[in-house]
Order: structure tokens, then sequence, then C-alpha cells
């Protein structure tokens, strides 16, 4: 539960993130945040002691967050690769805070 | 106002407060939600242990990944796929040498170079474990891929010993091996068995180390040319290569 509870935490934070923050680096953080926020849920949704069958996980959900992580890392890269091709094509200003 | 802003104005603080009020909202109600026991019991557990035997391999996320829910991985390979060459790092995009004065590549370290010469085998060596292992513990393609990457990023730092990625189709070969010999099994096996994705359970396991053979190659490999193609240093030294 407390994993649970924590991950909700992180997505929520991670909401705020995407919609409030300007920087779109911060953004793209902010959406990792919120990501990392649903693992985490899916992963202490995966382990119910309670459950029948003993302390076994759900290997479904293991493997979905393994999926999951990589297209993360994937959609992250490419979202760093357009805020870098942005910033080429349009330098930011002195005072910009990215 | 620059491009990078134009499109995301701060909102001001009242609009901010409604908008952590809200965000606050959504996490009580999803926690209130999980934690009433709204997600379903999990009987896949029960399912995926009992078709394990079957699988090919003795560790059920690995069975999971490579057999039960295969077209979900090789999607995700392609995923991986489509961004090493959406970055330009495949040669498919030119990239105008960037102008930034102040980033320019480190300087070469005797400590860097050892240690990059030292641990570089031994994270290929782990990769490599990591590979086998995957059959029966934790482990696997993407496990021992970002280690491999990982590596790769390392020696990346260090001037002297930073990994060649010449742009011409071996490269590209590689990135797409993955993705290739997922989606070539897939259709030896449809003509074998006659279902999409679906080994022959006797010699499964071998299947699946084929595939994942594959994949830890091309998971390296996108991983690190993603890397390589946001980092400054490449770029300044890109006329040079």
């Amino acid at each position: 539960m407390p994993f649970t509870t924590c991950g909700v935490l992180l997505f929520a934070i991670g909401l705020y993130g995407v919609l409030a923050a300007r920087p779109l680096l911060r953004r793209i953080l902010a959406a990792n945040i919120m990501g990392n926020g649903v693992f985490m849920v899916l992963v202490a949704g995966a382990f119910r002691p309670a459950q029948a069958g003993g302390a076994i996980p759900d290997p479904v959900a293991h493997a979905l967050v393994l999926t999951g992580i990589v297209v993360a890392v994937s959609a992250t890269a490419l979202g760093l690769h357009l805020v870098c091709r942005l910033h080429e094509l349009a330098p930011p200003a002195e005072d910009s805070r990215t | 106002m620059d491009l990078v802003e134009a499109g995301a104005v701060r909102p001001g603080r009242p609009v901010r407060l409604v908008l952590a009020v809200a965000c606050g909202a959504v996490a009580a109600v999803v926690a209130w939600v999980l934690a009433s026991g709204g997600a379903g019991q999990g009987r896949l557990t029960a399912d995926v242990h009992a078709a394990l035997p079957r699988s090919g391999v003795e560790h059920p996320v690995t069975a999971v990944l490579l057999n039960f829910r295969a077209f979900d991985t090789m999607l995700e390979l392609a995923v991986l796929l489509v961004v090493a060459i959406a970055t330009g790092a495949a040669g498919g995009i030119g990239h105008p040498g960037v102008r930034r004065a102040n980033l320019c590549p480190a300087p070469s370290s005797p400590l860097l170079d050892s240690l990059v010469h030292d641990l570089v085998p031994f994270a290929l060596l782990v990769g490599a474990y990591l590979l086998w292992v995957g059959a029966h513990a934790p482990g696997g393609a993407f496990q021992a891929g970002s280690v491999i990457a990982a590596a790769g990023v390392l020696a990346h730092f260090s001037p002297r010993l930073r990994p060649r990625v010449p742009d011409r189709w071996p490269t590209r070969a590689v990135l797409a091996l993955g993705t290739a010999a997922f989606a070539c099994a897939a259709l030896a096996a449809l003509a074998w068995t006659g279902v999409y994705l679906g080994y022959p359970p006797a010699q499964a396991g071998w299947w699946i180390l084929a595939i994942e053979s594959g994949a830890t190659v091309s998971v390296a490999a996108a991983l690190y040319v993603t890397f390589r193609a946001v980092m400054p240093a490449d770029r300044l030294g890109h006329g040079e290569d």
C-alpha cells in the first residue's frame, strides 16, 4: 500500500508539472515522473500477498512495466532530440530558463 | 519570445492553484479506487504459471515477454528502431553542425581511458550473462542491451576509445536486427506451427534465445546511437569523422 500511494503521488506531481511548467525540458521530466508513478502502481499492484497462490507477483504486470520503461525511454529520447533541434533552429533568448 | 516558449506560456498563479487542486483531486480519486480493490484479482498469475512448462523458459516474466505477449515485445523493439532512426543517428536525417561555443568535448583523461579500458569488457560480459540468465531468473534482452549500451556511453566520454558509428548499412542492419529477427521468427512459426508467433513448444527455448540475442544487439545499438545523437560533443566533431 505505501508503494501504491507513492506511485499515485508521483503521478499527481508529474501531472501538475506537465500542465503548469513552461520549459519544455521540465515538461519532459514531469511526464517521466508521471510515467514512473504509473509503473510504481503497476508493480505494487502485481504483488498481492493476500491472494490465493501465496506471494507470487503477477508476471504479466512486470512484463508490461518492462515494456513501458523501454517505450518511455524511447519517447523521452525523441522528445529531448526535438528540444535540441528546436534550440538549434531558434536559439533561446539570453534570459531563458530552459 | 522564441519558439521553445511560444506555445508554452506559464499559467498565472490562480490557474496554477486550480491546477494543483485538480491534480490533488485526481490523486485522491485514483488512490481511493486502488485502495477499494477496484483492480481485478490476478487470475493471469495462475494462467502464466500453468502455461510456463510449454513456454521454453523457466522465468515467468521472460515467458510473458517473449512468448505469451511476444507481439507487444516485437512492437516495442520497433518503437526503439523508429526512435533510433528518427533521432537521425542512423544517418537518415542530416545534422547541420550545431554552433554552441560553450559546449566542447571533454579533454582526454588517462584515468577515464583506463577505466573504460577495464570496465567495458566486463560490462559486455555482464550483458552476455544477463541475456543467458533471462531464461530462468530476472534478466533478458532489454537488461543486457541496457548494460551494453551503458558501456558504450561510458566509452563515449573517452575521446580515444569512443565507439565508431559509421553511417553505412552495417549500422542500420544492427539497429534493425532485433525487429527483423522477431518478424522472421513470427513468420517462421506461422509456417511451422500455423500460429503467428506460436513457437513449437519443444524448441521454444532456442527460438527465444535466438530472438533475444538479436534483440540485445539492437537494443544496445539503438540506445547508444540515440544517446549519441543528443550529445553535443559528437555533433561538434561531426565534420571530422
